[in-house]
């Protein structure tokens, strides 16, 4: 990984926006910042780890609410005390992935509304945002491309130096070398495992195994009463089908041996049905005769005697004809006009009135109601009853003259029917009786025995169902059991893998730091040997004699040429390649060591050191040791009148070389 | 006589349904035959039981025939019998007075359609 350039924005003391160049040309891996205290030059640090890290840039453990109030205090305050509303940090940086180098850019901008603070971060990758991976995954990403555990040995202050320099065990290297050898990640995973472990539920199984037993012994017995009864149902579906064959021969010849009667009775059948025909069809004409004037016929004296009342009343004139005729009579009698041309005697005209008289006075007996009845209504009535009296008693005759005779006919013939139905009901009749008697009891038995099958194998497909279940149950069991051997075996090589991870590491860590250490030492060859407890990561220093040298009868100088030592092994250790960012490393050492950090420490640290340094560290002395190796410097000078930094190229001093060089 | 529906009594009615069933006519025109058959046996002095039978209305029960019928009706009950006019209701009770015996009768000789026959040849 190479850094490109940072960039500031209203950040701490950086007003405005400002670039700085941060790639070394070949060969010169070292970009060197020049500050006076209080310039500005660990807010550069800050900015970095701000921009890459974001809230875990403060700590492992900070809450949004103390970032935003970080973010908030880390706004650029102007000469008037009028704090920016805009700020932000950016880095553009290459990363190799699988062997491609990839340009990217992150920049953390915020806005700060009152207590509000709203961060928004970019992250571009050649130009393009980074579309792989999901925004809100930025912050992981970036956390993967360099982690901050592993950052702090790479990005790193004086303080820092102090701190693994003092005497007692160091819980924070502990952490960062733990982290940083991947040793953690293994511990994490040997817990997951011994949780799983303790997790697994080791219930007791032996009633489940001795049901288990007892099911496979039940359906064992089950199926040798199963194959014996379906021996048996076998037996009897083949009795039963031959006595069935047997019966169905009985029935054949039964009516083989019926059949003349059965031709016989067609004939009469046929016969029967005809005269059935014809009984029907005078049926049905009675029928129609009774929707007429049946009816009437069936009294018949009445209607002689109405018949006799109609013709009387019929002839209700003839009653005032004859009262007329017998008044003209004894008219013509009084006046004897027409003359007589016989001589009437009174006897003669006596009998003649008592004729009429008598005429018009029988009628008048009879006419009772019907004389109400007009004559047409008269004849039709008439008509009526001459018809029931005469027509339909003749053809009501010959229909039951017909249907009698028709009737004669027919019974005979049901007669011989009964007949035939009868025959051949003989000995085979009795015969086929029996067989169907015994086809029926073997199918009854058959149909029982097939029914009991059907429960024994109801049941055994019950057992045969817990039995798959007891199995499985202690199949999962067993599989429990082999996955707990697996993991108790896991966790075993991970243990042991962890153990020669950690021995290889610090094997390898000690030579690093043994090798730096005297490389950067005044007296070289001091330190002959390292020794660094794997629990605590405790470094003791053992000197060429093999005896233990303690860290507080160390120099402050070589307890800080220690620390840097141990920083550049860990970092070598982890194997990444990453810029160096050292924050005033120098403070307390003497010219002769400062001379030899700044020559083979920061020469050779990384192919991209950035130094960080106070006009008294590196001076002139030292810039001129360091220069070959410098591949561009800045200056970081505070303006107190505009309370702000502003960085320009060049070093303290540098106006005077050129000035130099002018000259 | 006039008259919309008549109502014939219970046991008429039951007759009636088993004297179909033997000679396969209806109802209506079996109460035809049975009115005649009474009327053959003269005035009739006892009314029908009661009028819990089913309802039938005029033309069912006598249509085309019906002046004839009412017509002998009155011949046989005024003219043979009381001689004096009946009314309306007189005559309808007369008239179902008359079908209850009728039926009775009926009941008895009428063992088919044959029989009906018989009836109107041999009476």
């Amino acid at each position: 990984m190479i850094l490109r350039s940072i960039e500031l924005e209203n950040f701490g003391l950086y007003a405005g926006r400002q670039r700085l160049d941060l790639m070394p040309t070949r060969d010169r891996p070292v970009v060197l910042f020049g500050g006076r205290n209080g310039a500005g030059k660990t807010t550069l640090l800050e900015a970095v780890r701000l921009a890459l890290y974001g809230r875990r840039a403060l700590g492992a453990r900070v809450g949004q609410s103390e970032y935003d109030e970080h973010l908030r205090n880390r706004v650029h305050v102007d000469a008037n005390g009028r704090a920016s509303a805009v700020a932000s940090v950016g880095l553009e940086f290459d990363y190799a992935e699988a062997g491609i180098v990839q340009h990217y850019r992150v920049s953390r901008r915020w806005i700060v509304r009152g207590a509000k603070v709203v961060e928004t971060l970019t992250l571009e990758k050649d130009g393009a945002p980074v579309d792989a991976v999901p925004r809100e995954e930025w912050h992981g990403f970036l956390q993967e491309l360099i982690p901050p555990g592993v950052s702090q040995l790479f990005f790193f202050d004086g303080e820092k130096i102090a701190e693994i320099a003092r005497d007692d065990p160091d819980e924070g290297l502990a952490e960062a070398v733990r982290g940083l050898l991947g040793i953690e990640l293994v511990g994490r995973l040997r817990t997951d495992i011994g949780l799983f472990l303790a997790r697994r539920n080791r219930k007791d199984d032996g009633g489940s195994a001795e049901r288990l037993q007892a099911v496979v012994r039940d359906r064992v017995a089950l199926q040798k009463r199963i194959g014996d009864l379906a021996e048996h149902v076998a037996e009897l579906k083949t009795r039963h089908t031959s006595l069935e064959r047997a019966a169905n021969n009985v029935r054949l010849r039964f009516t083989a041996e019926g059949g003349d009667a059965a031709d016989r009775r067609a004939a009469t059948e046929a016969e029967r049905n005809e005269v059935r025909n014809q009984i029907a069809q005078r049926e049905a004409e009675l029928r129609d005769l009774a929707n007429g004037l049946l009816p009437f016929a069936a009294a018949p004296r009445l209607l002689r005697r109405f018949a006799t009342a109609l013709s009387q009343t019929g002839e209700t004139g003839r009653r005032e004809e004859a009262e007329a005729l017998r008044m003209r009579l004894l008219g013509w009698r009084m006046a004897g006009e027409p003359a007589r041309e016989a001589s009437w005697k009174d006897a003669h005209w006596q009998d003649l009135d008592a004729f009429l008289a008598a005429e018009a006075a029988a009628v008048t007996g009879t006419a009772g109601h019907l004389a109400g009845l007009d004559a047409a209504e008269r004849r039709r009535l008439a008509a009526k009853v001459a018809d029931a009296r005469d027509a339909v008693p003749a053809r009501v005759s010959v229909l039951v003259r017909d249907l009698d005779a028709l009737q004669r006919r027919i019974r005979p013939l049901e007669a011989e029917l009964v007949r035939a139905a009868g025959k051949g009901a003989t000995v085979v009749l009795d015969e086929l009786l029996l067989s169907e008697k015994d086809v029926g009891a073997a199918e009854a038995e058959l149909k029982a025995r097939s029914e009991e099958l059907k429960q024994l194998e109801y049941q055994k497909l019950t057992l045969e169902r817990e039995e798959k279940r007891l199995v499985n149950a202690q199949n999962e069991v067993d599989a429990g059991e082999q996955r707990a051997a697996i993991a108790t075996r896991v966790g075993r090589v991970l243990q042991q893998y962890e153990e020669r991870l950690l021995h290889h590491k610090l094997a390898q860590l000690r030579t690093e730091f043994v090798e730096r250490f005297n490389h950067l030492a005044r007296k070289g060859g001091f330190v002959a040997d390292v020794r660094i407890d794997p629990t605590t990561f405790d470094a003791t220093l053992i000197d060429r004699s093999g005896t233990e040298i303690r860290k507080s009868s160390l120099s402050a100088g070589e307890k800080q040429i220690y620390a840097i030592a141990m920083l550049w092994a860990l970092a070598r250790t982890s194997g990444r390649a990453l810029p160096m960012i050292i924050d005033t490393p120098l403070a307390r050492l003497d010219s002769e060591h400062r001379a030899t950090i700044v020559e083979r420490y920061f020469a050779e640290a990384s192919h991209q050191v950035i130094v960080l340094s106070t006009d008294t560290e590196v001076d002139d002395e030292l810039l001129e040791r360091l220069s070959p190796n410098v591949s561009h410097s800045y200056r970081l000078d505070y303006d107190p009148e505009t309370r702000s930094t502003t960085a320009t190229p060049g070093y303290f001093g540098q106006e005077d070389q050129r000035a130099l060089q002018q000259a | 006589m006039r008259y919309n529906r008549l109502r014939i009594s219970e046991d008429a009615n039951s007759r009636l349904r088993s004297i179909r069933q033997r000679t396969g006519v209806t109802p209506n025109l079996l109460i035809r035959v049975a009115i005649m058959m009474s009327l053959e046996e003269g005035p009739i002095r006892v009314p029908a039981p009661d009028e819990k039978g089913p309802e039938f209305n005029a033309y069912t029960l006598t249509g085309d025939h019906t002046a004839l019928i009412g017509a002998m009706l009155r011949h046989v009950e005024e003219t043979e019998g009381e001689s004096q006019p009946l009314g309306d209701d007189e005559m309808v009770a007369r008239l179902r007075a008359h079908i209850h015996r009728g039926v009775g009768t009926l009941s008895v000789r009428a063992k088919s359609i044959v029989d009906l026959g018989r009836l109107a040849v041999c009476a």
